[in-house]
């Protein structure tokens, strides 16, 4: 294999680990703060494509369409939070996954039946089309862009969390919530908030990578395995974590399909099983 | 809350399931009768995987493994070997205990939501094996079976006749299974399995090696999931890497929340309403998994026991003698 090759196979991965990266920082946010396992967190990133084709493709514009996806998503997120999982803060977690579980059959079916079973494409625009030279290599420019809007992004998330107010509570929030509610915060708000704001995340995601990706109706539970694997590996709670495994995961995909031809798929769970047996809690674990 | 049926009422639905297909075609149509053939065999993997989710508490998301291990264990043996179902069925206990206990030694290293998913690891492994080596397992087109046999080698053997014939060996591998699990869990050590899942601190405290009783809980599981992937490989004449992909180990907690962990009839009447409501929802819309999954939220946010919860709710239900 020769270096400019190298070259492409990380930037694939890199790209493909900082998508991952914008549904699993959702995950592992919400699963910090309510300890809830959000199965639906990839039917909201597939929402989010399919809401972003459907916008596309009724006026044209590649842009109105990432901006309109995450807050129908967020609309979508708000009434599945408000309806269904506040009624179950402070069941175990399982109950969460099985109730995500359920509304994500729920999704996914809904989205058959709107949209069909049929594959879709969201058109990039006409000046990120085409490829770019970066090292010596040429790559894809639109893969380029979606590298850097999702790195953006993600520095957008860790500003949000690390800067503000809102951060403030937040962080607070996924180290003790009794406390936080002593402090006059109302958490259910919170709650609330983080979710939609997670929600429109994914959404995003989808968006962005459907030009290079397609939109299809299994989209949502490839994705939502892939992330929840990112945050087991990572450490389930740890922002951090996230990031590490998400850059792992997209690493290992991409290098697995050059050297394990034909076997590519498997590369993700060796490696989660590898890192579980020796790391049963994930690599980056915050002390309590 | 443990809900437990009274004998007298599983007696009943015994009767039932025995005379019923006899009684008139009319009554259980040839239709029916393999909607009910399914249902047993479902109901075999249930059980084995209520003693693991539901009694014990570990939640497996790869216990497609094993079903599916079952299935191509009975291809490979029917095709190449003997059609006969014992053999078949030895060869499929002895593949999955080898891969079980190493399955099992590493996963039960981890708990919750991380048992969860390193079972999904394990599984999704194998199933890509199936999928990608297809100069051995054919890949996605699976591998056609012949017809299997039952019967005592050069004194007496046959092909075993459908329906009837799948409905009945189907019935006698579930009440044995029905009758072995609930031996295990009136057991001490079914309650010790209890115990684990309510407070496994506590229990280890107590001098139990909580690693084993787990591996021995995983166990019975992934035995009864075999010998469920071999009857229904066997009566499906085919085995696909479907069978072993994770969506079925979904389906299969789907049904034990739906009728209730932890009751072993529960999951079983959870299989019984998942596979016949959407046999009647299929014909009203492909996209009927919609309803299910509705029913499934609503079940969980209401009445998270399950509809074996809701019915020992009702008093004509109510076992007074537990």
């Amino acid at each position: 294999m020769d270096f400019s090759a190298l070259i492409t196979t990380i930037l694939h991965g890199l790209t493909l680990g900082m998508v991952l990266m914008l549904v699993a920082g959702g995950l592992t946010i919400i699963f910090g703060m309510m300890e809830v396992l959000n199965f639906a967190h990839g039917s909201l990133y597939m929402l989010g494509a399919y809401f972003g084709y459907t916008v596309a493709h009724l006026t044209g514009s590649f842009w109105l369409a990432i901006l309109i996806a995450p807050l129908a998503v967020g609309a979508v997120g708000f009434l599945i939070e408000f309806f269904s999982l506040r009624p179950l803060y402070g069941r175990p977690p399982l109950h969460h996954l099985l109730l995500t579980f359920g509304i994500s059959l729920i999704v996914q079916n809904a989205i058959k039946f709107i949209w069909g079973n049929d594959i879709y494409s969201i058109e990039m625009p006409a000046f990120l089309s085409g490829s770019s030279s970066l090292l010596g290599v040429q790559y894809p420019t639109y893969r380029l862009f979606v590298l850097l809007f999702s790195v953006a992004l993600s520095i957008l998330i860790w500003l949000l969390i690390t800067k503000t107010k809102w951060g403030v509570v937040v962080r607070a929030g996924t180290e003790d919530i009794e406390t936080l509610e002593a402090h006059g915060i109302d958490t259910r708000k919170v709650f609330t908030a983080v979710f939609v704001v997670c929600a429109a995340f994914a959404a995003v995601g989808g968006a962005v990578v459907a030009p290079m990706r397609t939109v299809y109706p299994q989209m949502g539970v490839d994705i939502i395995i892939e992330a929840f694997i990112v945050v087991i590996i990572g450490g389930l709670g740890s922002i951090k974590g996230a990031v590490v495994g998400a850059l792992i995961l997209g690493l290992a995909t991409q290098l697995g399909a050059v050297f394990l031809t034909g076997f590519a798929d498997a590369a993700i769970y060796i490696v989660m099983a590898g890192i579980l047996l020796f790391r049963p809690s994930g690599l980056v674990t915050e002390t309590e | 809350m443990t809900v437990i049926i009274k004998k007298y009422y599983l007696l009943l639905i015994l009767a039932a399931l025995v005379l019923l297909p006899l009684a008139s075609p009319a009554l259980f149509s040839d239709y029916y009768l393999d909607l009910f053939t399914k249902i047993l065999i479902f109901g075999i993997m249930l059980l084995g995987y209520d003693i693991l989710a539901g009694y014990t508490g570990l939640v497996s998301l790869g216990h497609a493994l094993f079903f599916g291990l079952g299935g191509y264990c009975a291809a490979f043996t029917i095709n190449h070997f003997s059609s006969n179902l014992a053999p078949v069925l030895a060869v499929a206990l002895i593949v999955s205990t080898a891969i079980g206990l190493f399955v099992g030694f590493f996963s039960t290293q981890t708990k919750d939501i991380f048992f969860v998913f390193l079972t999904l690891a394990f599984a999704q492994f194998f199933y890509l094996a199936a999928f990608n080596m297809t100069g051995i397992t054919g890949g996605d087109n699976g591998i056609t079976i012949a017809k299997a046999t039952i019967g005592i080698p050069s004194l007496w053997t046959t092909k075993i006749p459908r329906p009837y014939g799948f409905y009945y060996l189907a019935l006698v591998f579930f009440v044995l299974s029905f009758a072995i699990c609930r031996r295990v869990i009136n057991s001490p050590f079914g309650k010790v399995l209890v115990a684990i899942r309510e407070n496994e601190e506590r229990v280890s405290y107590l001098g139990y090696s909580i690693r084993k009783v787990k591996i021995k809980s995983y166990m019975i599981s992934v035995w009864l999931a075999t010998v469920a992937g071999v009857l229904f490989a066997a009566y499906q004449d085919f085995v696909s890497p479907g069978m072993l992909h994770w969506a079925l180990s979904g389906d299969l907690i789907l049904m034990s929340v739906l009728g209730g962990m932890g009751t072993l009839v529960g999951p079983v009447l959870g299989g019984a309403i998942i596979i016949l409501l959407g046999d009647e929802l299929s014909s009203l819309t492909e996209n009927w998994m919609i309803f299910i999954g509705g029913f499934f939220v609503l079940m969980i946010i209401f009445a998270p026991k399950g509809v074996l919860g809701v019915l020992s709710n009702i008093r004509w239900f109510r076992n007074h003698d537990a």
